[in-house]
């Protein structure tokens, strides 16, 4: 990217503590940034928390850059590092979540054959928190992936995995307090 | 259900999974995958690479940028994190709302004169605003208003006398205005280019708005004063180099004025000296006129049956943007039973405070109501 106005006086005017230094090169890389950020964090929420750290990280640094130096490498760098963490706090995030596990298994869901117990399912389903109602339903009845989930409202796929996750740890949970013996074949 | 291709290396297979993952197109056996191999680290030189590569066609990526809302959140957020608490406000998770530009902003510009411009040129500051060779002058030398149009399609209606240099075309980031004197500014919306005024040593960093700016010689003190939407008002470096305080920034909303005081080199936050009902639903400027005109009656009719004083502070605040703060919340408990619907704002409050046996003052940009209250 071309640099914006003289980017070394920018540069030595940021060591300065000039505000005004730094909304400008903020508003040159931020657009760049933000939208690499949605790229790999695929939301824009989490997106704008990296933007707001990666500038942050440089108004915190505005003392130690090196002023004949180009900003755009550092930033970069920067970028990645940080990119790269929230990626695998995601990853962390996604393998802990074990929503197969609550709908199989001992006291799992049973399966529904009779269709009043399916009309009592539609009930619980009806009463989910509406983001939850609405990941549940679309990959139960439109059979989509939690990425196909993730871009249609746009949320990451670990926000879809946690939703789901929570969606069918309640419906389990009516389900139990009903005294229900039916396996639902959810998965 | 899509298998991975068993026979790939782990690099391959990394990159493919990633591209998926990128593409949303990945299933959720994918992911799993997916994020397992993230967490073995074993990738992260190949993952930087491919961030590098991303980065060179960010431009081009069929994402919105950040509304201008947010973008300037963010910013004030990093800027308060160092300057006060050290603690980072997060951003707002979500805004799906759009950015609400008003169509117009107003500076009037009292004298002024040509020292402002030269202030910018002359004072060797480690930072000039570039003034673009081509840029043009326009002086308003009639006894009347006098309007014309700027390359992005804003309007300026100089008042007389009024000066203003602006370039022929803005560059690619920004949109700057040198004024002297009166004028009115009607701002086409553009996320990508921040509008700023520059007047004396102020910057006025137009975030979607009306407002004015007037100079006053006299006092030394620049006044920006807002009558609907947001402004950023903050000193600009280059009227003085190297500084070593910290550079105060205020952000104005409706009802709202920043003074800075150039003797001093501070801006402060108060009220404006009539605060009118802001008009939501304004998408056009009035005229320069209207600006000056007494300020017009609440729209919500102020008329309350032993209501509380709380809900009375609610609807100061809904109908002026106004934040209330009472001394003790006994007051909250208070009764007022009245038509105070003709009266401006601080008529009202000198009404409602007589009645219960409080007082108000103007504390920054709130309204604080001192008194000993009443019992619950």
């Amino acid at each position: 990217m071309k640099p914006v106005y003289d980017e070394k006086k920018l540069l030595k005017l940021l060591s300065d503590d000039s505000e005004y230094a730094f909304q400008l090169l903020y508003d040159h890389y931020r657009p760049r940034i933000y939208k690499l950020s949605v790229l790999y964090l695929k939301a824009p929420g989490p997106a704008q928390e990296a933007v707001q750290d990666i500038f942050l990280k440089l108004w915190f640094s505005r003392k130690n850059l090196l002023t004949d130096q180009p900003l755009e490498p550092w930033l970069l760098t920067v970028t990645k590092n940080h990119l790269i963490n929230q990626l695998k706090k995601v990853a962390h995030q996604w393998v802990t979540i074990d929503e197969k596990d609550l709908a199989s298994g001992e006291d799992g869901l049973l399966s529904l054959e009779l269709k009043e117990s399916k009309a009592r399912l539609a009930a619980i389903i009806d009463t989910l928190p509406a983001q939850q109602k609405q990941v549940f339903l679309l990959a139960k009845e439109d059979g989509l992936t939690y990425a196909q989930i993730g871009a249609r409202l746009n949320l990451s796929a670990l926000t879809v995995k946690t939703h789901m996750a929570r969606a069918l740890k309640s419906i389990k949970q009516q389900l139990l307090r009903n005294n229900s013996r039916f396996l639902l074949i959810l998965l | 259900m899509f298998r991975l291709p068993e026979n790939m290396e782990p690099a391959q297979r990394f990159a493919y999974l990633l591209k998926k993952y990128l593409e949303q197109t990945a299933s959720t056996e994918e992911y799993d995958a997916f994020f397992a191999m993230l967490l073995t680290h074993e990738y992260d030189a190949l993952l930087k690479e491919k961030i590098g590569q991303d980065y060179e066609h960010a431009h081009q990526l069929l994402i919105d940028d950040l509304p201008p809302s947010t973008a300037h959140t963010i910013m004030k957020n990093i800027l308060d994190a160092d300057k006060s608490t050290r603690q980072v406000l997060r951003a707002r998770r979500r805004l799906t709302s759009r950015f609400w530009w008003a169509a117009a902003c107003m500076a009037a510009l009292l004298a002024g004169g040509a020292y402002f411009f030269s202030v910018l040129t002359r004072t060797g500051g480690v930072y000039e605003p570039e003034i673009p060779s081509n840029s043009r002058t326009v002086k308003n030398n009639t006894s009347g208003v006098q309007q014309f149009t700027l390359a992005d399609g804003s309007s300026i209606t100089l008042q007389p006398g009024a000066v203003i240099h602006y370039p022929v075309q803005f560059n690619d980031s920004l949109r700057e205005v040198y004024l002297e004197g009166n004028a009115l500014f009607e701002v086409k919306p553009d996320a990508s280019k921040p509008f700023l005024v520059y007047c004396r040593n102020t910057v006025t960093r137009v975030l979607g708005t009306k407002f004015n700016i007037i100079t006053n010689e006299k006092e030394k003190n620049v006044e920006v004063a807002v009558i609907y939407g947001k402004v950023q008002v903050y000193k600009n470096k280059s009227s003085k180099e190297a500084e070593k305080d910290v550079e105060k920034s205020v952000i104005l909303t409706a009802n709202q004025k920043a003074v800075y005081n150039e003797t001093a080199e501070t801006v402060t936050a108060t009220l404006v000296v009539h605060p009118v009902p802001i008009d939501h639903s304004r998408q056009h400027a009035p005229d320069s006129s209207a600006v000056k005109a007494a300020p017009a009656a609440a729209r919500v009719p102020f008329v309350y049956d032993q209501t509380r004083l709380e809900s009375v502070f609610d609807d100061i605040k809904a109908v002026y943007g106004i934040d209330m703060e009472a001394e003790n919340t006994n007051l909250y408990h208070c009764l007022f039973t009245g038509d105070v619907s003709n009266k401006d704002l601080f008529g009202l409050l000198r009404v409602i405070c007589l009645s219960i046996n409080a007082s108000y003052e103007i504390n920054g940009t709130k309204i604080l109501i001192k008194g000993k209250g009443c019992p619950p």
